[in-house]
């Protein structure tokens, strides 16, 4: 990856992937954080030869799992001194906290497949290989989480044929 | 109206939080990139250390787990007053032994050169003062194998055969016990004899030649003798066997000692339950275990 690539990349999937890990951790400085540190991970392995296919959704993979590893530190920590870490920042505000809201009230996982599913427009079959699961289990968590979201944000269905449809896409 | 996946599409695209993205990220990344190399090289150097650290650590931990206990002080390491024999001796040991119930001492020792060997260094000897005058009467008899880091120490003054002489049990210490070597005292002419063992009918599990038995009770296995009394005198019955079965062979042979000759005169291979085989202590035939094997079985000698 030269500095063309590197700024293109930034410019073009940056912003969005910060977003997606942003909404599964509910810190944007810290997913801010990860996504930096999966570039730069995936800089240094390019450098060294190695291919990376799909480098958007490698940082991704890479990210989340840094910053699920970040909250099992920070949950550790606060087993250990629960009146010095403070909880995480989820403080959203305006007209996006009815989403954050409702995304914190989800699973880890079905959040994640939410997320990877509707902001960063993964299909079941990529978010399975990401999540190493099978593609089954991405469109069950998937069809919770959005029977979630489409309560908790009120929202309505056209019809029971899209509904369908885009349960099973 | 949209469908649910577009609008859910829409509303956390607007609610996904934006990056800071304050400055060059691209230098804040090289930054990044950079710091990371350089806490490796930090942590590869680190790992090393504590490598050789930890390599170390072992290496001492290991030398002080399994070393064998230091002689005891037993004589200025300088050359002292030579028990009357015609060379400079030091690192002498004593213990007292009786010719015929009659008080005297065994001396082990090293002869001196220019200053004293180290243990397990130099030429070792034995000799015996039979009279108790602190002159040694038997000529000094060299003993082979003290090898460092104890060397040769006297061991114990059995009588082994209930014959009213003690006989003079030598050993060195091995890595999980000890090496016993007998040696039988005479009067007339006064002497130190090895003593030599025969096995005329082929009984034996020990090898004929100079009596040596082990003396050890490790995890593994076990080694010792014991003096048996009967009504046609004593015996020396020297045992040994293997801890990895509940059910253990003990291999003894017994020994008729008549001055520096012991004879086989029984031998067997005795399956039993481990609790009820023999154990070596801190004495054979009644005399006290001396030197490093003074509070055997736990010397770290053994």
């Amino acid at each position: 990856m030269d500095e063309v690539e590197l700024r293109e990349f930034l410019r073009e999937r940056y912003p969005r992937l910060v977003g997606a890990v942003a909404l599964v951790i509910g810190d944007a400085a810290a997913a801010e954080d990860a996504v930096q540190e999966a570039i730069v991970r995936a800089w240094e392995r390019t450098e060294r030869g190695e291919q990376i296919v799909a480098l958007d959704r490698w940082v991704a993979a890479v990210a989340m799992n840094l910053s699920r590893s970040r909250l099992r530190r920070l949950r550790v920590e606060r087993l250990a001194h629960p009146k010095l870490v403070a909880t995480l920042p989820v403080q959203p505000s305006g007209d996006r906290i009815d989403v954050a809201r409702a995304l914190a009230d989800l699973p880890r996982r079905q959040r994640e497949v939410a997320v990877l599913r509707y902001l960063l427009d993964l299909s079941t079959e990529e978010i399975a290989e990401q999540m190493r699961t099978s593609e089954g289990t991405v469109k069950s968590q998937l069809f919770k989480a959005r029977a979630h979201l489409a309560d908790a944000l009120s929202l309505v269905e056209d019809t029971d044929e899209e509904n369908s449809h885009a349960e099973h896409r | 109206m949209p469908s649910i996946d577009d609008q859910l599409r829409t509303r956390m695209r607007e609610a996904a939080p934006r990056a800071a993205g304050a400055g060059d990220l691209v230098e804040r990344l090289g930054v990044r990139k950079r710091r990371r190399a350089s806490l490796r090289r930090i942590g590869s150097i680190g790992l090393v250390t504590i490598v050789l650290l930890a390599t170390a650590g072992t290496y001492l931990a290991l030398g002080r787990a399994f070393r064998t206990t230091p002689i005891p002080a037993i004589s200025p390491t300088q050359p002292v007053e030579n028990l009357g024999l015609d060379f400079a001796i030091c690192r002498v040991m004593s213990m007292p032994i009786a010719d015929a119930g009659a008080p005297g001492n065994a001396y082990v020792f090293t002869r001196a050169t220019s200053g004293c060997p180290q243990p397990g260094e130099g030429t070792r000897f034995v000799a015996a003062d039979l009279n108790g005058d602190g002159v040694v009467e038997t000529p000094p008899v060299k003993l082979d194998g003290c090898f460092p880091p104890v060397g040769c120490e006297e061991f114990a003054a059995p009588d082994v055969n209930g014959d009213g002489t003690t006989e003079i049990a030598v050993s060195n210490a091995g890595a999980d016990g000890y090496g016993v070597w007998l040696f039988a005292v005479t009067s007339s002419p006064p002497a130190v004899e090895p003593i030599t063992v025969i096995d005329p009918q082929g009984l034996g599990n020990v090898q004929a030649g100079p009596l040596q038995f082990g003396w050890a009770d490790v995890v593994g296995h076990a080694e010792g003798a014991r003096c048996e009394s009967s009504p046609s005198g004593t015996t020396l019955t020297i045992f040994g066997y293997d801890k990895f079965d509940p059910r253990t062979e003990v291999r003894t042979t017994t020994l008729r000692i008549d001055g520096a000759t012991a004879t086989v005169i029984a031998a067997s291979n005795d399956r039993m339950p481990l609790a009820e085989a023999p154990v070596p202590g801190n004495e054979i035939c009644g005399a006290p275990l001396q030197g490093s094997a003074a509070n055997f079985p736990d010397a770290s000698a053994k």
